[in-house]
């Protein structure tokens, strides 16, 4: 294979390294592999054997594999595999090698992961969350009967006893009971069927900006970074929408509560080439939130998607849980992070494939 | 005498129920569950049954069945939380009956019942 026919690699987002089968020296490399420091610093990389470019142990590992690939003359796919290259830098990829026999090369294709481990994270345990829910809902089923108990006999109470102590003390009884029960209601609430339809994301980010408040908070500079290249997203805008302000209104109290100078970041841009629940979507919008708030308290970081879950005094948790419900009908992926003294959420929706993932089985 | 059945499972809806209902003019049982509020059915009859969704042994559902199917101008007021509204009213087949959702606010119900008994006074109803 000559440099030319190689050239056309050069186009893939897929990290391409080739090999030659006997010695695994390195025979061409694509610009996305150099993008993602296969060669680090060095320019040449002809006659360089694979391994001398990884860390010892990932070199014996990698080795290993290209020596299996080759005497089972096929194909070998290692899924959140962990490279760390001779500089020490570590990565997670997904890894597919190839050994082409009348060529005799192999192939190695890698595509990074490290950037959406959080995401992925977050499907792993989709089905723990789902668990959750379901005795969530259970629980707050549960819940009603005995409310109907309280208050019923708060209100008998309250026809009998008219002096003034045990009216104010029925009432408080009466009270929270109808407390308890919306908390428990806004975890019972059915979800409503979506309903599909092209939108546009920047008018639906002003109405969430309107009906989360945030335009109307003292002293809160928004930020507002738009993609105007962002095609119509298909999905349920109102849902959309609420699952926005929902986080919206999470960043809005985090910093106008506690920043000095409370700032509400919103951005929206196109994301390439990432995974989301084990498929590789090619165009995603990706909207950013973020605000300079204290964070997320660490105690609860991974568990800020579960319903009752809250790092708010009197939150009910249901608000990010819904969120992410919603999002994953849209077959998207919410994930966060803390960087530069920002709380920042991201929320990614595939608007290459009408064919939504997760909106057959909402 | 108007006579209210009453079947919930939970004690405590039953004394509630049955202390804010209680008046001269109206005579109240109560059952624990359907199976037993079914067997009193073969020897009496009441002007309103009010009855729950979740019961052990007999679901709510059957009971409606069973009471839409022998004696269809009896009313019913179901109790139960919103969530299972849907499935009870696909259960009773789109039928008119009316309902309280959990958790009750006991003036309420008492207004849902008077009203349940008197359009059943005025259809003539079926006693």
């Amino acid at each position: 294979m000559n440099t030319s026919d190689f050239q056309a690699f050069d186009h893939l987002n897929t990290e391409i390294i080739i090999l030659d089968a006997q010695s695994f020296e390195i025979v061409g490399i694509n610009d996305a592999a150099k993008a993602a420091n296969w060669i680090g610093e060095s320019p040449r990389f002809d006659g360089q054997k694979i391994s001398s470019l990884l860390e010892e142990e990932t070199g014996q590992q990698f080795n290993k594999i290209l020596i299996k690939t080759r005497a089972n003359t096929g194909s070998v796919t290692k899924r959140d595999f962990e490279i760390t290259y001779l500089s020490g830098l570590t990565r997670t990829i997904d890894l597919t090698i190839t050994f082409s026999d009348k060529k005799n090369l192999i192939f190695i294709e890698a595509v990074s992961i490290d950037n959406l481990n959080k995401i992925i994270d977050s499907t792993r345990s989709f089905s723990t969350q789902k668990i959750a829910a379901g005795l969530a809902r259970t629980l707050a089923h549960e819940v009603k009967n005995p409310l109907s108990g309280i208050k019923g006999s708060a209100q008998i109470l309250k026809t009998k006893y008219v002096d003034d102590f045990s009216t104010k003390f029925l009432k408080i009884i009466e009270e929270e009971t109808d407390r308890l029960n919306e908390i428990v209601t806004r975890i019972l609430t059915p979800a409503k069927k979506p309903t599909f339809e092209y939108f546009n994301l920047h008018e639906s980010l002003q109405r969430v900006l309107a009906l989360s408040n945030a335009e109307t908070q003292d002293g809160l500079s928004i930020e507002r970074d738009y993609d105007p290249s962002i095609p119509e997203i298909y999905g349920d805008k109102n849902l959309f929408i609420q699952a926005l302000i929902n986080v919206t209104q999470n960043a809005v109290h985090a910093c106008t509560n506690f920043a000095e100078k409370p700032q509400l970041g919103i951005q929206t841009k196109v994301s390439y080439r990432q995974p989301i629940n084990g498929t590789i979507h090619n165009t995603l919008a990706e909207i950013i939130i973020s605000d300079n708030g204290p964070g997320i308290n660490p105690e609860i970081e991974d568990q800020i998607f579960f319903p009752m879950i809250s790092g708010k005094e009197n939150g009910s948790g249901i608000g990010l849980s819904i969120s992410q419900d919603i999002v994953r009908i849209h077959g998207g992926a919410i994930s966060f992070e803390r960087k530069d003294g920002q709380t920042i959420f991201s929320i990614l929706i595939p608007i290459s494939n009408t064919n939504i993932q997760g909106a057959k089985s909402a | 005498m108007p006579k209210i059945w009453i079947a919930d499972d939970d004690e405590a809806i039953r004394m509630v129920l049955e202390e804010g209902l209680k008046s001269d003019e109206l005579e109240i049982s109560t059952f624990s569950d359907g199976e037993s509020l079914i067997d009193a059915l073969n020897s009496d009859k009441p002007d309103l049954i009010i009855s729950d969704i979740k019961m052990p042994g007999m679901h709510g559902y059957d009971l409606l069945k069973h009471i839409k199917n022998n004696f269809e101008k009896l009313p019913v007021i179901i109790m139960t939380a919103f969530t299972d509204m849907q499935a009870a009213i696909d259960a009773y087949g789109g039928g008119a009956f009316e309902y309280i959702p959990k958790p009750f606010d006991l003036e309420e119900a008492i207004l849902t019942v008077n009203k349940a008994l008197e359009e059943h006074h005025e259809i003539g109803g079926a006693s």
